[in-house]
């Protein structure tokens, strides 16, 4: 561009003409003001938007300059204003200061002045210069502040933590709360991408790759990922992070994502806490639909036989009859008794909030329940084999492991197999951690998927058998079950059963 | 004339064994009637009366039994059925109510005629044998 150097050409009253023309399209206050070397202040030029800007009345314009600027300057600036003037000029440096005013209709506004300093032949000072409204810059410069703080604020505040990913160098801004999260020094900080994903659990990394990618790739309206963190004191908080690109090239291509961090472990927790409350509920509710079978079921057949037994009395002429009826009445009342306290034994069980528990050593308890077995493991012919180290305890209630113990074994018995030589295993193993134990046998088998469901949930009966499948399983599950374990089956028709008591250590 | 001449009773219930006989004697019944104990002891004696020509005609039934319950009773009779194309009927009587056991039962519906509840009556005897 080349400049145009036309006013130049121009005469005297023509270039006058023409800086008035321009001057009067500038919204600044436009003026040359002297000082003299006595200290007295004139306004050789003042430009006409001095009444708009301070709002001159008719009386005030005829007045002298210096007292409308203290009239109109807040006293309290006053001083600041006089002091940043004397220091230019003693400096003969540009003279730049920033003031309020107080007006009649705008209220307080923000003015600054600049201007150039020169000295005159007289020891005087001449000043060229402008005032302009800076009001609405400081207003907006408040706000802007007031924003900033309020983000900041927020940040702090919120169990939030903000994320800034530069995609091209693959670095982070990890707010303070972010931070914090994983115990660190709760302070903002810049770092590569890895030392955030290095703390991924294992089993999500795999999850937030393929998340972050699927947004990147911009095939996701935004970027979401549940994940583990590991914290610096080596556990792990459940954080859900989300994001979104805020920024890209011209191709399309990814250059910056924003996103949160939120620390939702406790809500996680909750979550799974509520989960197993629920499971012990249905599995209690469940308990006491099968405990109302089992009642009904055994009341009922002992109250039917009751009945039957006294109409064949009642109509029978012969003694004899009469008399085996009587024993038989006998017979039924006993074990209606029997019954009765086979029930009162399992609500002792589920009533029983906290039994005792002991260390007890699993090798002896099964030595001695074998010792009790040793008749019927004779007459049966039994083939046992234990593998159990001599020194493992279990953390159980010693009534309890009697009873399942001998449950399981003279289950196995019980259901062995007519034609094979009845075989017992018991078997220790350690299995995720947690103690087992297995008791395996060769026997008659049970078809789980016919019986799954039920063998353990056995509405099944007491009956005449008290120690028979239906209850012995359904005791021993609420006794594992109460010390905190559980009782896992497999079994094939023909070929034998295995149980496996998983303890809660 | 019975409808049923030949009847095996299968229940652990040695009560329940006096009671049938009873009524069988009580109603002057002339049936050929043998108890047993549970599955095990019933199968056995079903295979020896096949072998013998002797086969039931009828098998009153009860599920809960130990050593062989009444389920696995009708597994293996399914398949005596099937072999030797037996005409034999079976009836449930069972004191379990439960849902899941009658539903269990439709599953043998070509074997299992009828599912009674404990207590079972005279009125119930005399259906069973349309006296």
């Amino acid at each position: 561009m080349k400049l145009d150097k036309q006013p130049n050409l121009l005469n005297q009253e023509e270039k006058i003409d023409f800086y008035n023309k321009l001057l009067s399209q500038i919204p600044d206050l436009i003026f040359q003001m002297t000082i003299s070397s006595s200290g007295k202040i004139k306004f050789p030029y003042l430009s006409a938007s001095v009444i708009e800007h301070f709002e001159l009345t008719e009386e005030e314009i005829e007045k002298e300059t210096l007292s409308i600027i203290a009239d109109k300057i807040l006293p309290e600036d006053y001083l600041n204003f006089m002091l940043s003037l004397e220091s230019a000029m003693e400096n003969l440096h540009n003279w730049q200061h920033e003031f309020r005013c107080e007006l009649p209709v705008k209220g307080i506004r923000y003015y600054r002045v600049r201007a150039t300093i020169e000295k005159d032949l007289d020891e005087g000072f001449v000043l060229y210069g402008r005032v302009n409204d800076n009001t609405e810059n400081r207003i907006q410069a408040l706000k802007l502040k007031i924003s900033e703080e309020r983000y900041q604020f927020a940040l702090q505040a919120s169990s939030e933590g903000i994320w800034d990913l530069d995609v091209k160098t693959n670095r982070v801004f990890f707010s303070s709360q972010s931070m914090k999260m994983l115990n660190f020094e709760e302070k903002d900080t810049i770092m590569s991408i890895d030392k955030w994903d290095n703390r991924i659990h294992p089993e999500d990394i795999l999850k937030y790759q393929k998340d972050i990618q699927l947004h990147l790739q911009n095939k996701t309206p935004f970027y979401q990922n549940l994940q583990r963190v590991r914290t610096q004191k080596d556990d792990y908080k459940w954080v859900l992070s989300r994001g979104k690109i805020i920024e890209k090239d011209e191709d399309g291509n990814p250059l910056r994502v924003i996103g949160t961090h939120t620390d939702i472990s406790n809500q996680i927790e909750k979550e799974q806490d509520l989960k197993r409350t629920l499971e012990i509920l249905s599995e209690q509710n469940k308990r006491l639909l099968n405990f109302a079978h089992i009642v009904s079921h055994n009341l009922r057949s002992h109250a039917g036989n009751f009945k039957m037994l006294l109409d064949i009395i009642e109509t029978e002429d012969n003694p004899e009859i009469i008399q085996e009826t009587l024993s038989y009445i006998r017979t039924n009342s006993d074990d209606l008794n029997e019954t009765i306290e086979n029930l009162k034994e399992l609500v002792d069980i589920q009533s029983d909030l906290k039994p005792m528990k002991e260390h007890l050593n699993l090798y002896q308890y099964l030595k001695r329940m074998i010792i009790l077995l040793s008749e019927e493991f004779v007459r049966h012919n039994v083939d046992f084999k234990v593998n159990i180290p001599e020194d493992v305890t279990v953390y159980f209630n010693p009534a309890y492991l009697e009873s399942v113990l001998l449950n399981f074994s003279t289950n196995a018995v019980k259901y062995s197999h007519p034609k094979k030589t009845p075989k017992i295993h018991y078997e220790f193993n350690f299995e995720d951690g947690k103690k087992t134990l297995s008791i395996s046998d060769n026997g008659l088998g049970i078809d789980l998927e016919k019986h799954g469901e039920l063998i353990f949930g056995m509405y099944k009966t007491f009956h005449k058998h008290p120690n028979s499948r239906g209850i012995g399983l359904f005791m021993s599950k609420n006794q594992i079950e109460a010390m905190g374990g559980k009782v896992t089956v497999k079994s094939k028709v023909g070929e034998g059963t295995s149980f496996k008591i998983y303890f809660n250590e | 004339m019975n409808k049923y001449e030949n009847v095996f009773i299968v229940d652990d219930d040695k009560i329940y064994h006096f009671i049938l006989k009873n009524l069988f004697k009580k109603n002057n019944m002339t049936i050929k009637s043998n108890f047993f104990e549970n599955g095990f002891e019933a199968l056995q004696n079903l295979e020896f009366s096949i072998q013998n020509n002797n086969v039931p005609d009828l098998i009153l039934l009860d599920l809960n039994m130990p050593v062989m319950d009444g389920w696995q009773f009708l597994e293996e009779f399914k398949k005596l059925k099937l072999i030797h194309n037996l005409t034999t009927e079976i009836h449930l009587v069972t004191s379990s109510n439960d849902i899941l056991d009658l539903k269990r039962a439709k599953n043998y519906e070509n074997e299992v005629t009828h599912y009674y509840l404990k207590p079972i009556s005279q009125e119930d005897i005399l259906k069973i044998f349309e006296l």
